[in-house]
């Protein structure tokens, strides 16, 4: 089972996709370092320009992103307060103070090691898991594989939090964009208002370049923000070899972290915030000063940057042996994947192994990477990043994005379709929809649609077929577990007696 | 108290409820020349999006009387005036980009949106619109040989 994990290794550290690596850490490490770009976003940016590439270079500079972003959210979290990513939030608690006492550059040596300790933990648990769960998912019939679509969606509109009745409309807009074009039983074509554009349905890099991508560029020149990064850039750093030695007390909590970072990373929806505070709190109520958090204790930088980093790879292991992704950005990844013909569950881990252990590998390298290009040195230069005027930035996405959409088939319909999504995605960006079960909807809803036809037409138009075997059961009692606890939890919050104020 | 402008203004969750019923309600009118089978799932999407944006509008008008359901109002335009500018812009790329081509628009344009939208160093400007247009050039051109809309002067 892990033989292909051994043979994926020369490919990967061949020059060329090790400098995809590289490449992609770096840029990821300045995209994240930018208040209002995410990773999803650069990610959902590059995937166009990979289209020509080969996918194994094309995956590692994700990967290399992916890592690369987590940890450049740090940094302005640590230098202004001012989180580069939303997973950075909890840096900034204990981050920002430590910068005001002087201990700006410590601070994101604490995040950088702790980074890439969440990453290659993640990596690891990523090599060991998804072989073994693909090995399992290629058991399933049609009705289990729609049982397992629908979960994947009741999963990330119930756990992502916040308002439930609009992650709803999310998921069910996405899956109906998902029924737009050919439909591949019946040969009608749907809602293609006579576009033969339309015919193979709406190209998924699309959607997500308009969704991911267009919103926050529109949001870095409408807003007018003033930062004061004067004194970003100075930050006294010794050699980073040299500071963690001081660091190696924090063990107890990257382990702790790690587990937590991985075990969020894994559950479709979560992400890397809800780790990023979960951790923190846990290490902050194992910690023997819980009184010094908040005003610069490193151990809270540690905390919740292993885990915003842990829950990297691990939410790849429901997206490449299921096809449904643990966070937005591995949502974004599965889209990536899909531009280059690769098809995500367990089929992908027999026909191209290569490339899926590959991957893995790639995730290992770029974290351990973290280390070394995010380190003393290079931390003082990365802060520079924040002194970027965020008009041009702006200006310079823009383009990006539509140059990128245009060149994957070289017509201009595919960019109106994108600003489309874009403007979209904008508002629903401001109204607190969503996004993440629009594109789980695109990429589960037609899996979802053509098992349930298929199961149907097996078990010769009886819906029982949907129910029949211990597997179908076994993931309907999830669905209603994920779908039925948050009311659950509610119920009991509400019944709990409030302590008394008085 | 007079209310403020934004509180007399209809909540954005109605008008985002009323938008999703039209609409559904216009493309479920297209589903029934479809084959059973394959109207299905859009059935059910449609009729779940209308239900669902039914029950945000009546959320709306529950939270104005009910202390215990909330229906936050939240902001939607930062700036108004640069939302509909920065809309405007890319309606003039895209459009200028078919007409004079790729490269001379881009060359031109992110100049000017920049500096519009608040960046008015010139020197830097153009020193990065220089590097930025020619790293596309670069990569379009020399790495992946991807046409792109040709220049007007050299049709």
């Amino acid at each position: 089972m892990y033989g292909s994990l051994i043979d994926a290794l020369p490919a990967v550290l061949s020059l060329g996709n090790f400098a995809a690596v590289v490449i992609g850490v770096i840029a990821g490490i300045c995209i994240g370092a930018l208040p209002g770009l995410s990773a999803t976003m650069a990610v959902s940016v590059l995937i166009p320009f990979t289209f020509g590439m080969d996918p194994l270079i094309a995956l590692g500079m994700m990967a290399g992103i992916y890592n690369g972003a987590m940890y450049g959210g740090s940094i302005p979290a640590v230098l202004l307060r001012i989180p580069g990513t939303p997973a950075a939030v909890a840096t900034s608690f204990d981050g920002y103070p430590m910068a005001q006492q002087g201990k700006g550059g410590y601070a994101l040596q604490v995040s950088v090691v702790s980074s890439a300790i969440g990453g290659i933990a993640s990596a690891i648990v990523l090599m060991l898991l998804a072989p073994p769960l693909a090995k399992v998912t290629l058991l399933f019939g049609p009705s289990e594989v729609f049982w397992v679509a629908v979960f994947g969606l009741s999963a990330i509109v119930f756990l992502l939090g916040g308002d439930v009745l609009k992650g709803l409309m999310s998921a069910c807009f996405g899956v109906f964009v998902s029924l737009i074009g050919l439909d591949t039983i019946s040969g009608f074509d749907r809602y293609t208002f006579g576009h033969l554009e339309l015919l193979d349905g709406i190209n998924i890099v699309v959607l997500l370049v308009g969704l991911y991508a267009l919103p926050p560029a529109i949001a870095l020149l409408e807003e007018v923000i003033d930062v004061d990064t004067s004194t970003a850039g100075k930050l006294n750093t010794v050699s980073i070899w040299k500071a963690i030695p001081s660091m190696l007390r924090f063990w107890k909590t990257w382990l702790r972290s790690a587990v937590i970072g991985v075990f969020v990373g894994i559950l479709p929806g979560a992400g890397g915030s809800m780790g990023a505070f979960l951790s923190y709190n846990e290490a902050r109520r194992a910690s023997h000063n819980p009184d010094n958090w908040g005003k610069g204790e490193p151990e809270g930088v540690a905390a919740s940057e292993t885990s915003n980093n842990a829950d990297t790879a691990s939410a790849l292991i429901p997206a490449l042996t299921l096809g449904i992704p643990g966070t937005a950005v591995a949502a974004v990844m599965l889209g990536g994947l899909l531009i280059h013909g690769l098809q995500p569950g367990p089929m992908l881990f027999r026909d191209n192994p290569d490339i899926v252990f590959g991957f893995m590998w790639q995730f290992l390298f770029a974290a351990i990477l973290l280390i070394i290009l995010g380190g003393a040195l290079a931390t003082n230069s990365f802060a520079q990043v924040l002194r970027l005027p965020r008009p041009l930035l702006g200006a310079f996405i823009i383009t990006l994005v539509l140059v990128g959409v245009y060149s994957i088939n070289g017509r201009m319909f595919d960019v109106y379709l994108m600003l489309g999504f874009g403007l979209i995605g904008y508002f629903m960006d401001k109204l607190k929809f969503p996004l993440p079960p629009v594109v789980l909807g695109l990429i589960l809803g037609s899996l979802a649609e053509q098992n349930l036809r298929l199961a149907l037409r097996i078990g010769g138009g009886e819906w029982g077929v949907l129910t029949a075997s211990t597997t179908s059961q076994v993931i309907i009692a999830m669905i209603l577990l994920v779908v039925l606890m948050p009311l659950i939890s509610r119920v009991l919050r509400r019944n709990k007696p409030q302590p008394s104020t008085s | 108290m007079k209310p403020t402008a934004s509180k007399r203004a209809p909540h954005p969750d109605l008008i985002a409820g009323i938008a999703i019923m039209a609409v559904s309600g216009f493309l479920l009118l297209r589903t029934p020349d479809m084959p059973t089978m394959s109207s299905v799932l859009p059935i059910t999407m449609l009729i779940g999006l209308i239900g669902l944006a039914a029950l945000l509008i009546l959320r709306v008008f529950v939270a104005h009387r009910s202390e215990r359901m909330k229906a936050p109002r939240h902001r939607i335009f930062d700036s108004r005036p640069r939302f509909l500018g920065i809309i405007a812009s890319i309606g003039l790329y895209v459009g200028s980009v078919s007409l004079i081509g790729f490269y001379t628009t881009t060359a031109v344009m992110v100049p000017i949106v920049a500096w519009c939208f608040g960046y008015r160093d010139i020197k830097r400007l153009l020193l990065a619109d220089l590097i930025f247009t020619g790293g596309l050039a670069v990569i379009f051109v020399l790495l992946m040989g991807q046409d792109l809309p040709t220049e007007f002067f050299i049709r």
